[in-house]
């Protein structure tokens, strides 16, 4: 029962979001005969989008003006900080930062699909690390970073096993979720074709389980990200120091805006890459997220 | 596939068992000077709760999860509501949402405080973020999916729109939203216990930080410990009060 | 009073039903009968003004009708019942909205209950009940806001042959009773015949009307009926008129 729920709302996050980010405004809304163009012109996205966020944008420039830049800082202000984080070299600290992040995603990946494939695959292993699992999953893992901290110090090997202890879980549970399918749906047809095992392997299970995968992936570089953040925030190091720092004496808040946007852009981008991969998938994955929810 | 409860519960045990033996082996070689064995940490934790701070300082953390739980609740699922009801609502909100994914909210926590403060309002903020999200998707999605059959059924005997979300639209998404909810619940537990640990160290927070820097590691693997079961366990009530109310699905 | 219909739906864009053009008696039981996709689910939801036409009305009674009204009652194909009401619950559903007091709501929908066949059953909820006795009580629904104009869509499309036979003699018992206005679409031509004063042979792409045939056999309806050399001869005439629609485009 317990990786049923949680792949609802697995299936939820991943699935519901692709669905609401990928689905337009029905067409018979959109087709319906304007009675002027203005009016239709309020039925696009990008339209809706850009008088909402670019009011936003707005009020945020206004209230930056009037407030001066102790308080927040102006638009232009930002993006000469951005430059700025450029030409002094700020940016340079999150090279480790990424560097970390890589490594601790990787290893988490190598660590989590294979543990996801026994589980989904065997019950006897579910049930050894399903404790684990989803105990882990569900409580607060920031407060594990102190435990951390005493095994591994605060370098490079701290920072590497946050990432790991964030960015596994999701694709565990997805992997599984998507070994379990094969299992239940395509194992016997395979068999009953006589198929070789290493042939069931890549032309059965892998495209099989693949959108489960990717999803699980996707959902985990996002909790990498976060748990790269958190890790330097916490101990005060790397990018998380300079974000805090920026905010401290002396406080520049136009730089630690700055900042946060690249960060925002890089995870942004991340994600969207791996959506668009896992967006190939597509045609067939949608009876697998049924399946999963 | 499907394993008789008594051999899931076994291995249960056999996996928490062995990963206790493993603890206390690996604590008492003195390998790892911070590794505490847990016949250290376990009488640690006795005392705390007997001397009644612990319990204090959960109660504290949890009441912060249960006002951030409840609001972020009422702003989900009215947000959710509305964007499956507008399309309009839906093509601007949906890019906050979607991007609730892949952005590390951490990176506001530092100027959270700038703008809120430290104390109460800023943490009740960040759990409102950590759960606002959950809940909005789910009741989102449970209300656009009610299948077109029953809202024609109700069209056909004239029911007015409140009557047809009343009646038809949210007893049919209430499954969905309850999930919704439910893992919102759980995602309160951790905004809360992160807001007082990184926002101000406060309660079971406090109890964490003071014990690192104080260097007292039985206390701090007790309350690491304790704050893990603490979560675990009110998902499990969470979980248990949403299979009674979705039994009749069950019927 | 008199029903027509001259109308001309669209579904989006697909062009479902094109020029089509009929007349209704009151208190007649028609059939429509066609291929899939010919649009009589269609026509049967504009004419309950579930759906509007693109061009032309439907008129009841000299009243052009705009949206749903609980004057007309709608069975459908897949029962739509409310999982989470008991069956009297669902039975109350339409008298809800009539503003009928709580006993009045009560009695009128065990009466009605009674006359499905299914008293007995009133606490039990739909995951319970097996697919006939589903429709049963999505009829009963229908019946229970006493419409003058009974529309139903495929409503013995969802179960067993058996069940269904069974059904066609109780909806006719039913009818029987005080012989509303019924719309009645299937496919099933059998049907059509055995339970309509009139069918209507519509056919697809485009969508229209092909014939209307007075069916001969009289009231009430007996079951050897089914099997008379009557019968099939409509059969044969109906299914020959739908075939020479189906060649039309190849």
């Amino acid at each position: 029962m317990a990786d049923t729920t949680q792949r609802e709302g697995l299936a939820t996050d991943a699935a519901a979001v692709l669905d609401a980010a990928v689905a337009d405004i029905p067409p018979s809304e959109a087709s319906r005969p304007p009675g002027s163009r203005l009016k239709a012109l309020f039925e696009k996205k990008w339209f809706l989008r850009l008088v909402v966020y670019g009011g936003i944008l707005l009020v945020f420039q206004i209230i930056a003006m009037r407030q001066g830049p102790f308080f927040l800082p102006t638009i232009p202000d930002i993006l000469a900080g951005i430059v700025e984080l450029f030409a002094e070299g700020y940016i340079a600290v999150m090279g480790p930062t990424l560097q970390q992040l890589i490594v601790g995603f990787f290893l988490a990946m190598a660590i989590a699909i294979p543990l996801g494939v026994l589980m989904g695959r065997y019950g006897f292993w579910e049930d050894v690390l399903a404790p684990w699992v989803n105990t882990i999953y569900v409580t607060s893992k920031e407060s594990l970073l102190p435990i951390l901290i005493l095994i591994f110090g605060l370098g490079f090997g701290y920072r590497v096993m946050v990432v790991v202890l964030f960015a596994v879980f999701f694709p565990i549970i997805n992997t599984a979720a998507g070994v379990r399918y094969v299992e239940r749906e395509l194992r016997e047809t395979a068999e009953a074709f006589a198929t070789p095992p290493g042939r069931m392997v890549t032309r059965v299970y892998l495209p099989a389980a693949a959108p489960f995968i990717v999803a699980g992936i996707r959902m985990g570089l996002a909790m990498a990200i976060k748990g790269m953040v958190i890790a330097e925030i916490w101990v005060y190091i790397g990018t998380g120091e300079l974000l805090t720092a920026f905010t401290l004496s002396p406080r520049r808040l136009d730089l630690y805006y700055a900042l946060a946007t690249v960060i925002i852009v890089v995870a942004v981008t991340a994600n969207a890459l791996l959506k668009l991969a896992e967006q190939r998938l597509r045609p067939y994955s949608k009876l697998q997220r049924q399946e999963a929810a | 596939m499907n394993r008789p409860l008594h051999v899931k519960l076994f291995r249960w045990s056999m996996s928490i068992g062995v990963f206790f033996l493993l603890w206390e082996i690996v604590g008492r070689s003195g390998k790892f000077i911070s590794i505490v064995p847990p016949t250290e940490v376990i009488p640690e934790l006795l005392e705390m709760l007997t001397e009644g701070d612990i319990l204090v300082a959960a109660r504290s953390t949890l009441a912060l999860a249960a006002t951030g739980f409840v609001i972020g609740a009422v702003v989900g699922v009215s947000t959710g509501a509305w964007m499956a009801a507008s399309p309009r609502v839906a093509a601007v909100l949906d890019p906050i949402v979607s991007a609730s994914f892949s952005v590390p909210f951490a990176i506001f926590i530092p100027v959270i405080s700038i703008y809120l403060g430290l104390e109460f309002t800023a943490k009740v903020v960040l759990v409102v973020l950590f759960n606002v999200f959950i809940i909005n998707i789910n009741t989102a999605t449970g209300i656009r999916e009610v299948p077109a059959g029953p809202k024609e059924m109700a069209r056909s005997v004239e029911t007015s729109r409140i009557d047809m979300y009343r009646k038809v639209i949210l007893p049919w998404a209430s499954p969905h939203i309850i999930t919704g909810l439910r893992l919102g619940v759980g995602r309160s537990v951790q905004g809360a216990i992160l807001a007082d640990l990184f926002l101000r160290a406060q309660a079971l927070g406090l109890l964490i930080v003071d014990a690192q820097g104080r260097f007292d590691i039985p206390r701090l693997l007790a309350a690491v410990f304790f704050v893990t079961i603490l979560a675990a366990g009110v998902m499990g009530i969470a979980r248990l009060i949403e299979w009674k109310i979705l039994a009749w699905k069950r019927a | 009073m008199s029903k027509s219909f001259p109308r001309q739906g669209d579904g989006g864009l697909l062009r479902v039903l094109n020029d089509v053009n009929i007349t209704l008696e009151e208190r007649t039981f028609t059939c429509l009968v066609g291929p899939s996709g010919c649009g009589k689910s269609t026509l049967l939801r504009i004419i309950d003004g579930l759906m509007a036409a693109d061009t032309g009305e439907v008129r009841i009674g000299g009243e052009v009708v705009t949206s749903p009204s609980l004057d007309r009652g709608f069975v459908f194909q897949h029962f739509n019942l409310l999982p989470w009401r008991t069956v009297q619950g669902n039975v109350e559903f339409g008298l809800e909205n009539l503003g009928v007091k709580k006993d009045e709501r009560r009695a009128k929908a065990s009466e009605i209950i009674k006359l499905v066949d299914l008293e007995g059953f009133e606490s039990y909820y739909p995951g319970q009940l097996s697919g006939g006795m589903q429709q049963r009580v999505g009829l009963a629904r229908a019946l229970a806001v006493d419409p003058s104009l009974l529309l139903m869509d495929e409503p013995f499309g969802s179960v067993d042959d058996q069940t269904r036979m069974l059904l066609q003699e109780e909806l006719l018992n039913i009818w029987e009773r005080d012989q509303k206005t019924v719309v009645f679409v299937t496919h099933d031509i059998e049907e059509a015949l055995y339970l309509g004063d009139h069918v209507v042979v519509m056919r697809a792409r485009p969508s229209k009307i092909s014939r209307v045939i007075d069916v001969p056999f009289g009231r009430p309806r007996v079951d050897k009926v089914r099997g008379s050399p009557e019968m099939a001869r409509l059969k044969q005439e109906i299914w020959d008129e739908l075939k020479t629609g189906a060649t039309v485009e190849g």
